[in-house]
């Protein structure tokens, strides 16, 4: 069985490739929409900065923001695509033909069922989780390039 | 004024540098990769027809009556010297090959399996699709009673380059016969039908074993300039069945369709995510800039020019994410038919599928063009809902306020 074993990584090849892109894209979107948040904050740092906070302060602070609103979009998010995923397992999109066409490939139906995999939802969503976390790591080095006094007069 | 606003629009553009400049790496990022997913997946499908015509059926093909249905070589196409000498004189026929083809069984000491013996000439191969370039082991030479196998068949009998083989079929009087041959090279069409169960040999030499007359073969295939020429050829010889290559393979055409679905769907995806960045990009900096409007329209500026400096911003900003990302795009898709993705680590499972270890792409002007049209108009789009914000902005209000 060692073909069809390759077969399936190969397949697995071709979705990590497409799910790659779509994380990329992702994980841009929502640095920018955290950089966005933390450009027009510049001031509120300096001013923490200036009371008292450490760099390592602020960074847990950008932290637990990221966390709470990841959290909070993933509570919303995971319900909604575990349900596609799993309605469609049970009623699989009918594509007429695709056995016909795939035959040589050992297809035999014309149904694509979904796979409803608890695993694969889960380090998906922790994937969106890591991807959010780290799109905090550019926001913060801006944050730091500037000086409490710059960061207090930023307009 | 339009040169004002103009002006006004590309300064506003870069006036938050690294805002800007990481919308323009979303774009350009997300728009090369997609462009190399685009180029990989078409360049398997091309290579896969192109390597099937050259192979097989050519752009058309013309069997007897029966034979396809049947695979009996009593149905087979007479007088096929007199056919190729006219369809060579043709014009827009770039080659044509005669085959006979018969279907038995082929044993080694330990292992036998069905297969089809196909006698092909050489030389004629070469004009026609450059039967060498299929060449996985050995060198394709058809003397001694050289043959050439398929690469999944020759992993079925567990035959090496020198192994020899017996072929066992009806010759045309329906008298069993058998022929030894021993295996040249191994070949990999990417044809899953003929890798999966094909030996060739010498077409006399086929002749000679299934006791057929010179003149007759079971396929007649041909490589045209264009397919038009098909109608023409299916009324001249109406005792004969004249196919196109996407007529005898629809798994190919099939196959095409499911690859421009699958992109669409990936392109419509990633457009989608692109075009809520530059939303949120866009929207946070006309919140930022809402009094600097407030004054515009105060001071009498009128909304349509306020609008335009707005969209002209956000194309701006498309376009030069655009330019990065058709310049970053062209340069993986360069790498990639040239070099092509290696997955030799899976090559037994992509030889099964009829696809080759190593994935090249092809580059398309239509992918530029597509998704230059896909990031102007995400970006024209993602400027209506900020748009509506300054228009329904009261500049006395907004002016008063401490942002």
């Amino acid at each position: 069985m060692k073909t069809m074993v390759e077969a399936m990584e190969v397949d697995s090849i071709f979705g990590y490739i497409s799910l790659g892109l779509f994380l990329v894209v992702i994980f841009f979107v929502i640095m920018i929409y955290g950089f966005v948040n933390i450009s027009s904050r510049i001031r509120e740092f300096g001013v923490l900065e200036s009371i008292g906070l450490s760099n390592f302060n602020i960074l847990k602070l950008l932290f637990f923001e990221i966390f709470i609103i990841t959290f909070i979009a993933i509570l919303l998010a995971t319900p909604i695509a575990s349900y596609i995923a799993y309605y469609y397992s049970i009623n699989p999109i009918v594509i007429d033909g695709i056995s016909e066409m795939y035959r040589d490939y050992g297809i035999v139906s014309d149904e694509v069922p979904f796979s409803f995999d608890v695993f694969t939802i889960f380090w998906n969503v922790m994937v969106i989780f890591f991807l959010n976390i780290l799109s905090i790591i550019y926001p913060y080095f801006y944050i730091r390039s500037f000086t409490p006094t710059q960061a207090s007069r930023h307009v | 004024m339009f040169k004002l606003i103009l002006k006004m629009a590309w300064k506003n553009s870069f006036v938050r540098v690294s805002r800007t400049l990481l919308v323009i790496i979303m774009i350009g990022v997300s728009m090369s990769m997609m462009l190399s997913i685009q180029g990989i997946y078409d360049g398997m499908v091309v290579n896969m027809i192109d390597k099937n015509k050259r192979s097989d059926s050519g752009e058309i093909s013309l069997y007897a009556k029966e034979f396809r249905v049947e695979r009996d070589i009593k149905y087979r196409i007479q007088n096929a010297d007199e056919i190729k000498k006219e369809l060579q004189l043709r014009e827009g026929v770039k080659a044509v090959v005669l085959r006979v083809s018969a279907d038995g069984l082929i044993s080694t000491a330990r292992k036998s399996s069905f297969a089809s013996l196909i006698g092909i000439d050489l030389e004629d191969e070469e004009k026609f699709g450059t039967f060498s370039e299929f060449t996985k082991e050995g060198k394709v030479a058809f003397e001694k009673r050289g043959a050439v196998i398929g690469i999944e068949l020759a992993k079925t009998l567990k035959v090496k380059i020198g192994s020899k083989v017996i072929f066992s079929t009806q010759d045309s009087s329906g008298e069993i016969n058998s022929i030894a041959l021993k295996i040249r090279a191994i070949v990999q069409t990417t044809n899953i039908p003929l890798d999966a169960g094909a030996i060739y040999t010498d077409i006399k030499r086929v002749h000679k074993f299934l006791s057929l007359p010179s003149s007759e073969v079971t396929q007649i295939a041909l490589r045209v300039e264009n397919e038009e020429i098909v109608k023409e050829l299916q009324l001249k010889y109406k005792e004969l069945e004249v196919k196109t290559f996407l007529e005898l393979q629809p798994m190919m055409s099939m196959m095409q369709d499911m690859v421009v679905i699958f992109n669409s769907v990936t392109f419509f995806i990633v457009m989608i995510v692109v075009f809520i960045g530059i939303l949120g990009v866009m929207y946070v900096s006309i919140l930022d800039r809402i009094r600097e409007f407030g004054i515009m329209i105060a001071v009498g500026m009128s909304y349509k020019y306020i609008r335009l400096q707005i969209i002209l911003e956000s194309v701006f900003i498309g376009f030069v994410g655009y330019l990065f990302g058709a310049v970053l795009g062209l340069i993986f898709l360069l790498y990639l038919k040239e070099y092509g993705l290696d997955l030799s680590l899976y090559s037994d499972a992509l030889q099964s599928f009829g696809m080759e270890t190593v994935l090249y792409a092809t580059i398309k002007l239509s992918y530029f063009t597509t998704t230059f049209v896909a990031i102007m108009s995400a970006s024209i789009l993602s400027v209506f809902l900020p748009l509506k914000k300054i228009k329904n902005l009261n500049p006395v209000e907004v002016i008063k306020s401490d942002k």
